[in-house]
């Protein structure tokens, strides 16, 4: 019986105890992300904006709070990219698509830092862009020169009877040009969540094209995305953003002319942008070169120069989130029947509003800016001389000497070396004071020695041994120069320039309202209604309401939403304008 | 019969381990990296004369967390305030340095556990002090904070020369004392400073309530103000009627 049971318990400790082990990691393994993106159309002219709600699924707790949005045309080149900032799971806005734009089919894709892990999570949707000036459009085939409308029609019919956990109330489905539409909407199904938003979109179509998934088939399809993640991503090489934009890259030092990661070497990078106030981020790299760095949000926004504390020959690379290894490959074809009339319609509509001088006005509900709060390296200014209030010197040597206490200047080898010979400790009064020149650390004083009276603002001397989180200095002297210098700097190691980006904007479309057009001007709206943010009341149906245009043709009204417990929500009906 | 356990009992850990062995291919949010602690900006602090350990709020160094006008958190940092220069310290764990940090980069502190209270913080604030025309950042003990909030500066001054004869020589050594100063601040933003909690300061608080806070003081054990929890006590009441 002993035995049985001294079995039982190996049993146990070899079987199940693992298990749980396993299961309570696998629970972290599984924090994959998912991104749906509701645009107000699929087809553009360009010029124009492309309005979009982007909905974001994640961990409760663990939620990223940026996500990439990048628009690529055929042969992977970048249109455009933007940051998106995630609030409340949605984020919204719009993009201009550049009137440089070739014709052709476009890609839009999605996602978060951490979804780069496995680029088959994108979120990916299918746009066609048609430039005014191309009238061949040569992109399409040309095999379905005609429409056929009785394969639209079927499809039509197929729509019309589309809904979700949601319920549009329509009186009816044909309206006059002009005419007012009224719409209700009711929550169906729902239990007790409460939406958090909707986002509606009342557009012109063309039908057969872009029946993308909506975002409850996007989002249900929990355990193929599960499964793409999990076998893409055996590594998180790319870092969740949780609250700040991450900034990964590597340093690759040069050896005997041939580029290669030297195991030996770390390095020490340091992060700055020109500024009034000595500011620095930093960070160590691993024995490879790799860094990953929290940018403040001081510095989104701004160019930032980044390099490494270490002379000699390396370079910076640092990773470009836009970067994609999977080329175009189209998610819904574009070359159907119909494609090209509507092009040259579409092509028509915006030439003509144009000619009208029709401006959409864009609302903007919250700007996204960088914070006011500066990674200063050092808070309080021990002094500040101003090199005007005193005669013209005509290099740093005689700054120094003449109007800045305590720095001392001296040549050695041809090279100047400064240092603060009273600092606290002062057996290490030897080591060099840290130089920040219109904010960002330098190498050493040779490269601000030619700076004359005349070229510096003022300058802030710190003759203390001052800490900045693990880094230490002896003693700091900032010089404000009045022609932005740091410009004209030669490091002596590797550097490079950094653009960071902020968050579009949230925006939307002004309503249109009837009593703006001129009564004799036409209405060529093909968009009728974009509401990107809607919370209606819970268990409350909510009703909208927009106007038909001038132009007859068959609209959507499309609309995707998600719960509080981030369960979607969608329904869609299709209308007439006769 | 023992073969065959052993075969299983192989088996299965043979089993187990390519399970543990798996995981190591997924992803582990909890192992990385999410965010970068803040940076915590001081100077290093060498005084020739070693400071009055009677002027430190703690004597040792005490585990805390450090609030940053940022609104980064710097936690688990060994600090000590010293009221006499109204700074917080910091100790440095790699070099042992003593940093005195910025106070424009703090908001407030917290200390983990004082002598058993886990609930003693600091917060700064801006006041007009006598001997200055502007204001001044000092950093207050915040003792009660509700629609009334009350906190005391642990000031001090200096009482006197003591001589001491170290390693038999004689040195001047000063004699502090603490003399705590406490501001009293209402929800309209109003704050009064005050050195002691005498019945004239005290119903000038509140002049409409004087009757009130004459019975609260009879009904007291002692009738005064005194110690902490007496103070802390008195604001409780002072919050409660203002309330009212």
């Amino acid at each position: 019986m002993k035995t049985f049971q001294f079995n039982i318990l190996i049993l146990f400790i070899l079987f199940i105890l693992p298990r749980i082990a396993y299961a309570q990691k696998d629970y972290d393994s599984l924090s994959f992300e998912r991104i749906y993106l509701h645009t107000d159309r699929a087809i553009y002219i360009a010029g124009e904006n492309l309005f979009y709600t982007m909905y974001y699924q994640g961990n409760p707790g663990k939620m990223s709070r940026y996500a990439y949005l990048i628009i690529r045309d055929q042969d992977n080149s970048i249109a455009t990219n933007v940051r998106l900032e995630i609030n409340n799971q949605i984020s919204y806005g719009s993009i201009f698509l550049s009137d440089t734009l070739k014709s052709g089919p476009y890609q839009i894709l999605c996602y978060t830092n951490l979804m780069r892990n496995a680029e088959d999570t994108y979120f990916k949707k299918d746009i066609v862009i048609a430039n005014r000036f191309d009238e061949k459009l040569s992109f399409l085939s040309g095999q379905y020169r005609k429409a056929e409308p009785t394969v639209s029609r079927k499809k039509l019919s197929e729509n019309r009877t589309t809904h979700g956990n949601l319920y549009i109330h329509l009186d009816k489905e044909e309206f006059n040009p002009r005419e007012k539409i009224v719409f209700t909407v009711e929550q169906t199904n729902m239990l007790d969540d409460s939406i958090t938003n909707l986002s509606i979109s009342v557009s012109e179509i063309l039908p057969g094209y872009s029946d993308e998934p909506s975002i409850s088939d996007y989002f249900k399809d929990n355990k193929e995305l599960s499964r793409i993640h999990n076998s893409s991503a055996k590594s998180c090489k790319f870092v969740p953003e949780f609250s700040r934009a991450v900034l990964q890259g590597r340093v690759i030092a040069v050896t005997s002319s041939v580029t290669k990661p030297d195991s030996s070497n770390k390095y020490l990078l340091l992060l700055s942008t020109p500024d009034t106030l000595a500011n620095l981020q930093f960070t160590s790299t691993d024995s490879l070169g790799s860094f990953t760095i929290f940018l403040d949000p001081y510095y989104d926004g701004k160019e930032l120069i980044i390099r490494t504390k270490e002379q000699g020959k390396a370079s910076i690379e640092i990773d470009d989130k836009c970067s994609l290894t999977q080329s175009f490959n189209s998610v819904s074809p574009y070359d159907i029947p119909g494609m090209r009339e509507y092009l040259i319609r579409s092509d028509k509509i915006a030439q003509v509003r144009r000619y009208y001088n029709y401006k959409e006005i864009i609302d903007t509900q919250k700007v996204f800016l960088s914070s006011p709060i500066i990674p200063a390296v050092y808070q309080k200014v021990y002094s500040r001389i101003h090199p005007e209030e005193y005669m013209d010197l005509p290099d740093f040597v005689e700054v120094s000497r003449e109007i800045v206490p305590a720095l001392k200047i001296s040549k050695k080898h041809e090279n100047f070396v400064s240092s603060y010979p009273s600092l606290q400790y002062k057996s290490n009064s030897d080591i060099e004071p840290t130089i920040f020149l219109d904010g960002v650390p330098i190498d050493d004083v040779n490269q601000i020695i030619h700076l004359g009276s005349k070229n510096i603002k003022y300058i802030e001397t710190i003759p203390l041994i001052r800490y900045y989180g693990e880094m230490s200095f002896h003693g700091i002297l900032s010089v404000i120069s009045n022609n932005q210098a740091i410009n004209n700097i030669h490091f002596k190691g590797p550097l490079i320039k950094y653009q960071a980006i902020l968050s579009q904007s949230y925006t939307q479309p002004e309503a249109f309202k009837p009593e703006n057009i001129v009564n004799h001007h036409p209405d060529l709206r093909q968009v009728l209604l974009w509401e990107p943010a809607c919370v209606p009341a819970k268990n409350e149906s909510k009703q909208f309401e927009c106007y038909a245009s001038d132009l007859k043709g068959v609209y959507k009204i499309n609309i995707q939403g998600i719960s509080s417990d981030g369960s979607p929500v969608k329904a869609s009906a299709i209308i007439t304008i006769k | 019969m023992k073969t065959r356990y052993i075969l299983l009992y192989i088996i299965l850990l043979l089993t187990t381990s390519t399970t543990i062995f798996c995981q190591s291919n997924c992803i582990c949010l909890s192992e990385v990296k999410t965010t970068t602690e803040p940076y915590l900006s001081g100077e290093l602090f060498t005084s020739e004369v070693s400071l009055d350990t009677v002027t430190f709020f703690n004597n040792e160094w005490l585990p805390g967390d450090i609030y940053l006008v940022s609104g980064g958190i710097l936690k688990n940092k060994k600090i000590r305030y010293n009221g006499l220069l109204d700074e917080l310290f910091c100790l440095n764990p790699l070099s042992n340095h003593i940093l005195k940090l910025d106070k424009e980069a703090i908001i407030q502190f917290r200390f983990y556990n004082l002598q058993g209270d886990t609930s003693v913080y600091f917060k700064k604030l801006k006041v007009k002090r006598s001997f200055s025309s502007d204001t001044t950042e000092i950093y207050v003990q915040v003792l009660f904070n509700r629609n009334v909030s009350l906190y005391v500066l642990h000031n001090f001054y200096l009482d006197g020369i003591k001589e001491d004869r170290i390693n038999n020589k004689l040195i001047q050594k000063n004699i502090y004392k603490e003399a705590p100063f406490y501001y009293l601040k209402f929800l309209n933003g109003k704050m009064v400073g005050f050195k002691r909690f005498n019945r004239k300061t005290i119903y000038s608080f509140a002049p409409e309530r004087k009757d009130l806070i004459r019975k609260f003081l009879k009904e007291g054990i002692t009738g005064r103000i005194n110690t902490n929890q007496e103070i802390i006590r008195f604001a409780e009441y002072l919050s409660s009627i203002i309330d009212q």
